[in-house]
């Protein structure tokens, strides 16, 4: 039996929303220890790592570890029908081959029940090692968000450089090119709008916009996003969901002119 | 359309009837297509009803790395270090919270009175039994002790640890159900102790030090070496 609760289903609806367009499916593995989710995109060009911890819920029962594979497009239709202060309960026996969706409203005076039925998805599960970065920017998520936006309207490749002075996000396209420079800032008020960079050597990489537009979907999650990088590894954009967990973007770079 | 199929001589009706079927040719290639190629077939579906992944599928022209090329593909569902460690403590709380003591009985030795042996094996590193009583802070168990020592028959229950660099103590002298309290002394026991928070709360519990085998007595070193101790209680030294 796996049974997951959530008093506000917002935070749940986020969560799809972040990751729906890069995925059409995918398994949610549920644990003890919690919800998890890993899956690459089609193109096998980025991952998602998806992370809810089981104390985070406000009532978690997992008696034997299931694999639900799920519609992400189906499961997005279901969630439409909830309102954000809902309360979600995720229902599943063990080696069911549905799972139910509860939506309680805030007075209890409605409750709806959706059964999706499962799938039997045969995912790859990529081996992440731990990695130690040279340079991990922390920044307001909706400046990124921004930032991303703008600049895929000029090229179709993102330079992320990230040297002590701080982080230059460029393009160029046919119109000409585009640079945005961000300095670190502390801010103690107000800690989600400061930049912080941890520079342990300069890193210069280029990305795909499209994807960085898809991971920054995640930017209600968080008013903080984390950027790793170093030389020759794909890139994690982390978004910390508050007391819940994490979800963490994986791309990786594009290849080099020269390396053609 | 259907009588396209019909192996008849062709009349003008069935002429009108093959144009028709040609003007419907394209479409019907397409669904040919997605037919050839089953494992693209749901995805293509899914293209017409969301044109942004279709976006996403267009420059996979091969001008970005794929993560494969950097993290190796796990077959198995093998789980991390970090997970299996997790997996393992949560274990222990949820033994611990339940007062967890099985696989243990009760043995008298003629020489030294009670002692708990082994029902089933214990593997390394597994969970046996906790040592349980009163969690008091030091000065109490100054006063307790002192109180102890004014009865000769009370026996030495008093397991004193340090835990996140603060001194606590376990008394365990009222007579109990629990078994923690009744593993003897042996300065190479075959048990350890360690002490783990729980809820909070730091509990004392015994992990097997080697492999257990069923009918062996559990034995840990109760640590005290002091001159005073020895003294009244020479089977320390053992």
């Amino acid at each position: 039996m796996f049974e997951a609760r959530l008093v506000s289903c917002a935070v749940f609806k986020k969560v799809l929303e972040a990751i729906k367009e890069l995925l059409n499916e995918a398994s949610f593995d549920c644990s003890e220890s919690g919800i998890q989710l890993q899956a690459m995109d089609i193109s096998h060009v980025s991952l998602v790592s998806l992370m809810l911890k089981s104390n985070g819920f406000d009532k978690y029962r997992c008696d034997r570890n299931i694999t639900m594979g799920m519609n992400l497009a189906s499961m997005s239709k279901i969630f439409k029908c909830a309102n954000n202060d809902d309360t979600v309960t995720i229902k599943a026996q063990d080696d069911a081959d549905i799972v139910t969706f509860m939506f309680e409203s805030k007075k209890q005076e409605k409750i709806s029940d959706y059964e999706m039925k499962l799938m039997n998805l045969d995912q790859e599960h990529l081996g992440i090692p731990e990695t130690d970065f040279s340079c991990v920017i922390k920044m307001p998520s909706a400046e990124f968000a921004r930032i991303c936006r703008d600049l895929s309207q000029f090229g179709e490749s993102l330079v992320i450089s990230c040297t002590k002075e701080g982080v230059r996000f460029s393009t160029n396209g046919d119109i000409g090119n585009a640079n945005i420079k961000i300095a670190q800032t502390s801010n103690f008020d107000k800690e989600e709008e400061s930049v912080t960079i941890d520079l342990q050597e300069p890193v210069t990489l280029t990305f795909a916009c499209q994807y960085l537009n898809h991971f920054t979907k995640a930017t209600p999650l968080s008013p903080q996003v984390q950027l790793s990088m170093s030389d020759n590894v794909p890139l994690v954009v982390e978004y910390v969901i508050p007391d819940l967990g994490h979800i963490r973007y994986y791309l990786a770079p594009k290849i080099e002119e020269d390396e053609n | 359309m259907t009588l396209n199929g019909v192996k008849s001589p062709p009349t003008p009706h069935r002429i009108t009837l093959c144009t028709e079927n040609q003007e419907d040719k394209p479409k019907v290639k397409v669904e040919v297509k997605n037919f050839q190629k089953p494992t693209i077939a749901p995805k293509a579906r899914r293209k017409l009803n969301n044109n942004r992944l279709h976006i996403l599928e267009e420059p996979l022209a091969g001008n970005n790395h794929k993560l494969t090329d950097y993290f190796p593909v796990r077959r198995s569902v093998r789980k991390t270090k970090t997970t299996v460690l997790e997996e393992k403590q949560r274990c222990l709380e949820k033994a611990l919270r339940n007062n967890v003591e099985d696989g243990l009985k009760i043995c008298y030795f003629e020489d030294k009175g009670r002692g708990v042996v082994a029902e089933k094996p214990f593997s390394k590193g597994e969970f046996v039994v906790e040592y349980s009583g009163d969690l008091i802070d030091i000065p109490e168990a100054k006063k307790r002790e002192e109180m102890y020592a004014m009865d000769q028959n009370t026996g030495c229950y008093m397991y004193y640890f340090k835990h996140n660099n603060q001194q606590y103590c376990i008394d365990a002298t009222p007579e109990s159900d629990r078994l923690g309290r009744l593993v003897n002394h042996s300065r190479n026991g075959n048990l350890q102790t360690r002490t783990i928070s729980v809820d909070g709360k730091p509990r004392l519990v015994l992990i097997a030090k080697e492999n257990i085998q069923i009918g062996e007595e559990i034995l840990y070193d109760y640590g005290d070496r002091s001159k005073e101790s020895l003294k009244h209680h020479p089977w320390l030294a053992n």
